[in-house]
């Protein structure tokens, strides 16, 4: 569902104005320091309740301004408001107040593509796991343990397993899906809980390694393996969350990484529960292939041998080695890290990559088509590489794109006008799709945005 | 001073009407003062009690094999609202937290330990599902090993984070089956 229009007052530089967008691409550009990005973070804001700049919200507010109101309401006319004073924060859902930002969180979704998803590539390991979580959170609620449950199903139905290009291909402009896990229900146990529950328990346990003044009454050994068993108990639900979803977020990326750079990359899930000591893990991508562990009982034996097998490191270091918490996604071209080795281009499409691989985890979990928000990425690419990300984007969703330039939308016409030069969908002669692809534009000045005919 | 639960607004709506009544005031003090200090931790349970033993170790129909361990006196009142349990408690007085400074020695196990020791057939561990609680568990039932008492968990049917009316029934229902061994 593409986001209808947003008010807003108070945000940052911008000044009070409602916004109509386009059901499909929207421009927007200006000079530097105009406001673009505020008017994207305004949208974030509104979708999930949170800035993607990770900033708190005292931060967002205007200068000089007391109250921050942002309103806007998708295209089936669902409502959504946010208002801030300073202090408080209250969530209004169709005129009725939010209590928990959890139950707020996913009622428009959004995938941000931002410059510095760089770092999702080069950056630390921290934010490759916030990113997998995010995205597996956004992806909807997951099933308690349901990994071992789902490979099972999985092995069965053959074909789909078998290439990552498919998987690129598979997931067209309708955000049609093999993979619609329709089992939701109410009542399940959310991602989010889980990462929760399992970081407060990992918190507990490090802060007993830290504090042990071990055998000195606090931090015995039963006491230790307590909290070992209460990591390993939380740990691994996570574990299994991740596994189940995380192969198909993966092979997308690698398939629209293969796409956008001409070369393929393996990127896999490099769990610390898995590795056995001395041995480097398997590379390989997740889809298709034998769970690692035929059982939750087998992964939980497992999680608490290696948790054995670290606890005087751990001891030493104040904190646990292995779990969830550690692990990363590794990405490879011809068995290199692309973190070390890759060229900045390189990086920067596997970061893209792995952004459109979320919009495909919302999509093929039945959820409606995200709002993409996009700042400045395809000006560092090159003509050819900006049109097919931008391609990729709005077969997947609406989109806000901020440039200082006007450029994509010229591109978008000249495509359009060439024909349907590899486009899935060939709509040159159709008015209409011809409207929907060259959207609106805004143009972004010194706080104020205006539309232009 | 701050008390749990009650707010900036609601601690002012409080004091207004207290100083509007004095003899509510003066009565409500009185009550709190006697409260404070007649109540005392039971020696067998370490619920709290203004008489020698509590009513519930004190009750002759009550199973005594049965012990049910919670975290604070206030569980015991909860449980025995839904009437479910007839046996006995043990209040453990918190559960383990090292963040919290919180360890076994600050827990009443030994008492616990010694309890099952003598002729308890079953201990129910119905410490809250919080990851603190269930730790707790965890180190209560190793601790118990060695009695070989029959050591059981609630279960935890219901979601973290969830509400309780979100749940369908087959969810309550096996929350209430699943208690399981540790």
């Amino acid at each position: 569902m593409a986001l209808a229009s947003i008010s807003l007052r108070g945000l940052r530089n911008l000044d009070q104005t409602t916004i109509e967008f386009d059901r499909g691409a929207n421009y927007l550009f200006g000079p530097n320091g105009a406001g673009k990005t505020n008017l994207l973070e305004a949208i974030h804001y509104l979708a999930i309740g949170r800035s993607f700049r990770r900033c708190p919200d005292a931060e967002l507010l205007g200068f000089g301004r007391n109250v921050l109101i942002i309103s806007g309401s998708d295209e089936s006319g669902e409502r959504a408001e946010i208002r801030f004073d300073g202090r408080e924060k209250r969530i209004l859902r169709n005129d009725i107040p939010v209590e928990k930002l959890s139950e707020y969180f996913g009622w428009l979704p959004v995938v941000v593509l931002l410059l510095e998803d760089i770092e999702l590539v080069r950056g630390a390991p921290g934010i490759r796991r916030n990113f997998l979580d995010v995205a597996i959170a956004k992806a909807g609620p997951s099933r308690k343990g349901s990994y071992h449950k789902d490979t099972k199903t999985q092995s069965q139905d053959g074909p789909k397993s078998e290439g990552r290009s498919q998987s690129a291909e598979g997931r067209s402009a309708d955000g049609e899906s093999h993979h619609q896990d329709t089992k939701t229900q109410r009542g399940e146990t959310s991602y989010i809980a889980l990462t929760s529950e399992y970081r407060r328990a990992v918190s507990q346990y490090n802060r007993l390694l830290e504090g042990g003044a071990w055998g000195e009454g606090r931090g015995t050994r039963d006491e230790v393996a307590a909290w070992e068993e209460e990591v390993v108990r939380t740990g691994v639900p996570v574990y299994e969350a991740r596994r189940a979803k995380l192969g198909e977020l993966l092979d997308c990326a690698a398939g629209h990484y293969e796409r956008l750079a001409g070369h393929g990359a393996v990127f896999s899930y490099r769990s610390t529960i898995e590795a056995k000591t001395g041995d480097s893990p398997p590379e390989r991508s997740t889809r298709g292939t034998v769970p690692v562990f035929a059982s939750s009982a087998e992964l939980a034996g497992s999680f608490r041998q290696r948790l054995a097998a670290t606890r005087e490191r751990a001891r030493a270091l104040g904190h646990a080695l292995v779990g969830p918490h550690r692990d990363d996604i590794r990405i490879t071209r011809d068995g290199r890290e692309l973190r070390k080795f890759g060229s900045v281009g390189e990086q920067r499409l596997a970061g893209i990559a792995l952004r459109l691989a979320e919009a495909d985890m919302i999509l093929s979990a039945g959820r409606q088509r995200p709002v993409f928000l996009l700042d400045e990425v395809a000006s560092e690419l090159d003509e050819q590489r900006s049109r097919m990300v931008l391609e990729m984007v709005e077969e997947r969703g609406q989109m806000v794109y901020a440039a200082a330039r006007r450029m994509p939308r010229q591109g978008s016409r000249d495509r359009e006008i060439e024909g349907s030069s590899g486009r899935p969908q060939s709509t040159a002669h159709d008015a209409s799709a011809l409207e929907h692809l060259f959207g609106k534009e805004f143009h972004v000045e010194a706080g104020k945005v205006s539309e232009v005919s | 001073m701050k008390l749990p639960g009650i707010g900036r607004k609601t601690a002012q709506r409080i004091a207004f009407y207290l100083l509007k009544q004095p003899d509510v005031a003066r009565e409500m003090a009185d009550s709190i003062i006697e409260a404070s200090s007649k109540l005392r931790p039971c020696p067998v349970c370490f619920s709290l009690t203004e008489e020698e033993r509590c009513e519930i170790c004190s009750d002759p129909t009550r199973d005594q094999s049965l012990v049910c361990v919670v975290e604070e006196p206030a569980d015991v009142l909860t449980l025995e609202q839904s009437g479910q349990h007839r046996g006995f408690y043990h209040v453990l007085g918190g559960i383990l937290s090292p963040i919290d400074n919180i360890g076994p020695d600050d827990l009443r196990v030994k008492e616990l330990v010694a309890r099952a020791a003598a002729g308890v057939r079953e201990v129910i561990i119905a410490t809250n599902p919080t990851t603190e609680g269930e730790a707790t568990a965890i180190y209560v039932a190793e601790q118990l090993k060695a009695t070989g008492v029959r050591v059981t968990r609630i279960a935890r049917g219901l979601p973290v984070g969830s509400d309780l009316d979100l749940a369908d029934t087959e969810t309550i229902l096996r929350a209430l089956e699943g208690r399981r061994e540790l």
